[in-house]
């Protein structure tokens, strides 16, 4: 009834793991409930046949799910502590080469003596027992089902003392699944167990069912399971926003994720094992300095900027280990923290400019009844007004920045300059060829084409003003040039340009030629200027075609 | 053999609430073991065990746990399929699906311990009974799971397959409970037990193809192929009729052959008649789940017929 029993809890086991598929460990588990249940089915037909070859027959057979268990066991095992790489195809095969054997071996036994080298019924107690003799395989099948058996707990055996309450609860039951036949084994072959020549590992096998059923109910061993814990662990280090870098003691780079790769601009396979001084000297030189606190890295050849901070990794000894060196991008940060400074500081200038000629002539005309002060005066407020626009629009830009932006057509962007320059400025010359090829562009260029064709007419102090305009495709860019034959921009404003920033000594007096070159960097473009006070400014601007329309 | 379960009865109304007569608040009393014995399949287990009761005494068969481990294993095998087509059977049986949907954890657990214990009981049968104790789970797994997903696109399950799905369901049950009898106490299989095999076999195909006029709607939007959804409910009554008239034409050659004797002709022809019965029924009543309940009954009067005359004894 005991094998009655087994077979009853291994199949409704098997059933309320198949429900559980595809979660990591269902599939294995139901193998092995399967392979318990063969082997107390097979032992049951054995104990019912009346000959010695029907009984031989049953325990040769019995084989298939005697082999089994180990393989399933270890498999799950594996996959629910999450050690799913060694559970991949050609493991399966490794593991399963001994079982595989055996059942062939088990199933060929009548014409070889390897697993069993003597076969007879004896009479014990008024019953009739098969009595067989092992073989040299059986005992290599023996020491590799306790090997599989002790590999598959080792896992286990580590979250007994895990801090979740339920991977406890399974941890431990699941080893006592495992505990019940192997002692119930052991007991058997040192002949310790009066079972009269039968192997009684079976009927522990209701004990193993009762709880890997435990498991299953009372600690929702799929419910809850502990295989993603290893991968996180991996993986939040692989797909963290900063880059990674662990360092031994000697400063040789031992782990680096992808981020700490691109970083330092190098490979894993060049740079793991070595000593960061070779991979990256200017990094390297930061040490003492990132211990003091935070500071730059700035790696050359690049427009990226990474704050690198440093924690030490200890053993459970307290003894320091090594340290790992963490970079985060602040290219961003840095270039919108400039880019504020440059708007402050020209911001400031203008103003303070502009107040000073407005105070200036305020008091002039406070004595003096003079239209052209007046008018200069008027001039002034217009130009701190236009200025508030144009900080608002810089500012509208920024904030862009950081959403998802539309489309819009170039043809009808270049249109629409067009018009309103042409109207603010009708004595200047467009040349321009609507109607060609058209491109979506990212929206931000709106505002840009709107500045450049605006300071090309408005600065254009040329008697025969002309602002010329042509489109051109360049693979996956398209090429604005925009081409007057004004002055020419100052070299101080062109500081912006080559620089991406100003310094404290050079700064523009305008907003417009800011708003172009951050509005195409934010955009992905390109911005060049070639500018002389004799052929006039040619302003060339690299647009991603985001589609053709 | 029972083949699907159904929606017998309509709620009562507010004003029949209203003016609860005796019968009706019995009902209302009654009406949560009545859903539990039928939606949940167990009245299905019932027949299931009648019927191999019913084989064992025509085939002159001892008692022995057979019929158990045979309404075990429809009530586990029945669960899971309820279980398995909770969305499709939304449409064509709301209040079964309800009922299995709010239990639908328990259900899975108790199916799967009713599953273990008939594979348990049948291993005593020895290996042929512990053999048909597996066909179903394993038939079922075909019959109506993707059970192989890494198959192509637009493989189907065995329940999609015309004609296939029904003839699977009637072999795979006429096994279990002609068979698990005779392999219980190791009897051989002689000409009467294929008779009364083919007889169930034919008598269940018919029992699968009655709810699926019912279902025609729903089978037919989610691509199930049945003889309703294919030739149409008037043509899949002529077959039914068919089937029946050739079961009948089969057990009175046995008869004649001195196959079976004249008591058992009766008795399967008795349950022929009841099947008919039902056929004739089909679209000419509202209440399709009750004809399919009656077509699963269908075998109890041959029940009742064989088994009453042996209590008096």
């Amino acid at each position: 009834m005991v094998l009655v029993a087994t077979i009853a809890v291994g199949v409704t086991g098997g059933l309320l793991a198949w429900k559980e598929r595809p979660e990591p460990g269902a599939d294995p588990l139901i193998l092995l409930l399967a392979g318990q249940c063969w082997w107390s089915a097979t032992l049951i037909f054995r104990i019912d046949a009346a000959t010695l070859s029907s009984k031989v027959f049953w325990v040769d057979v019995s084989w298939i799910g005697v082999a089994i268990i180990p393989i399933a066991w270890l498999l799950f095992s594996l996959e629910y502590a999450g050690y799913t790489e060694y559970t991949a195809r050609k493991h399966i095969l490794l593991y399963s080469i001994v079982p595989a054997i055996t059942v062939f071996l088990g199933l060929t036994s009548h014409s070889h003596q390897l697993l069993y080298t003597n076969s007879v019924i004896i009479q014990e107690h008024g019953i009739a027992t098969l009595n067989r003799t092992p073989g040299v395989w059986f005992w290599i099948i023996a020491g590799y089902t306790y090997l599989l058996g002790l590999l598959g707990a080792l896992p286990l055996l580590k979250l007994v003392t895990s801090q979740v309450d339920p991977f406890r609860g399974q941890s431990l039951a699941l080893l006592l699944g495992l505990l019940a036949p192997w002692v119930t084994n052991v007991l058997f072959l040192m002949g310790s167990l009066p079972s009269a020549g039968v192997d009684p590992t079976p009927i522990a096998f209701a004990v193993s069912g009762l709880a890997y059923l435990g498991a299953l109910t009372r600690f929702q061993l799929f419910g809850a399971n502990p295989t993603p814990i290893r991968h996180a662990r991996n993986s939040l280090f692989q797909q963290m926003q900063q880059g990674a870098l662990v360092l031994d003691t000697h400063d040789h780079i031992v782990d680096m994720n992808d981020q700490a790769t691109t970083a330092l601009q190098t490979r894993p396979n060049e740079a793991l094992g070595r000593p960061l001084e070779q991979i990256s000297p200017d990094l390297s030189a930061l040490g003492s300095a990132t211990q003091a606190g935070q500071t730059i890295y700035r790696p050359n050849g690049v427009s990226q900027s990474y704050d690198v901070s440093e924690s030490l990794v200890t053993d459970i000894h307290d003894r320091t280990i090594g340290r790992v060196i963490t970079l985060h991008d602040v290219s961003n940060l840095l270039r919108d923290q400039q880019r504020l400074e440059v708007l402050h500081r020209v911001f400031r200038h203008n103003i303070r400019t502009n107040v000073q000629v407005i105070l200036g002539n305020a008091a002039y005309l406070a004595t003096h009844n003079s239209e052209s002060k007046a008018a200069t005066l008027q001039e002034h407020a217009v130009e701190i007004n236009e200025l508030g626009e144009k900080v608002r629009s810089v500012i509208d830009i920024f904030e862009q920045s950081r959403e998802e932006r539309d489309t819009l057509s170039l043809n009808s962007i270049l249109d629409e300059c067009l018009d309103s320059t042409s109207e603010a400025y009708p004595e200047v010359t467009f040349e321009y060829a609507s109607g060609q090829a058209d491109f979506a562009v990212d929206c931000l260029f709106d505002v840009v084409c709107l500045n450049i064709i605006q300071n090309a007419a408005q600065h254009n102090t040329s008697p025969d003003p002309v602002v010329s305009i042509e489109v051109e495709r360049d693979g996956e860019y398209v090429q604005v040039t925009v081409q007057d034959n004004g002055p020419g921009i100052d070299s101080n404003e062109l500081a912006l340009v080559e620089h991406g920033s100003e310094t404290p000594l050079k700064h523009g007096s305008g907003f417009g030629l800011a708003l172009v070159v951050w509005g195409t960097d934010i955009a992905g473009g390109t911005v060049d200027i070639e500018s002389s006070e004799t052929t006039g400014t040619t302003v060339i601007l690299r647009i991603p075609i985001l589609s053709s329309k | 053999m029972p083949t699907d379960a159904q929606n017998p009865g309509k709620q009562p109304d507010i004003e029949s609430v209203r003016n609860r007569s005796l019968i009706t608040k019995l009902a209302t009393l009654t009406r949560p073991v009545r859903n539990i014995f039928l939606y949940s399949s167990v009245y299905l287990a019932v027949i299931a065990m009648a019927e191999a009761v019913l084989v064992s005494e025509l085939l002159a068969l001892p008692l022995t746990p057979a019929p158990i481990v045979a309404g075990l294993l429809t009530f586990a095998v029945y669960g899971n399929d309820r279980l398995a087509d909770l969305e499709t059977d939304a449409k064509t049986s709301p209040a079964r699906t309800a009922f299995v949907r709010r239990y639908q954890n328990g259900f899975y657990v108790l199916a799967a311990i009713a599953y273990g214990l008939a594979v348990a009981l049948s291993a005593l049968g020895g290996p042929i009974s512990f053999g048909l104790s597996l066909l179903p789970g394993m038939c079922w797994i075909l019959y109506a799971c993707d059970w192989i997903p890494t198959l192509p696109s637009g493989t189907q399950r065995l329940k999609e397959v015309f004609l296939l799905n029904s003839t699977l369901v009637a072999v795979v049950w006429a096994l279990v409970i002609v068979c698990l009898p005779l392999t219980y106490v190791g009897a051989p299989a002689s000409p009467a037990v294929g008779v009364v095999f083919l007889f169930f076999v034919l008598a269940t195909f018919v029992n699968t193809e009655i709810p699926n006029v019912r279902d025609k709607e729903g089978d037919s939007e989610i691509g199930v192929r049945t003889l309703p959804v294919v030739v149409g409910v008037r043509w899949t009554k002529y077959i039914l009729y068919g089937i029946t008239g050739l079961t009948a034409v089969l057990l009175g050659v046995a008869f004649v052959a001195n196959i079976i004797n004249l008591r058992e002709a009766v008795v399967l022809l008795v349950s022929l008649l009841f099947l008919n019965g039902v056929i004739f029924c089909l679209n000419r009543t509202e209440n399709d789940s009750a004809l399919a309940v009656a077509a699963e009954c269908t075998r109890l009067p041959a029940f009742v017929v064989v088994v009453f005359p042996l209590l008096g004894q």
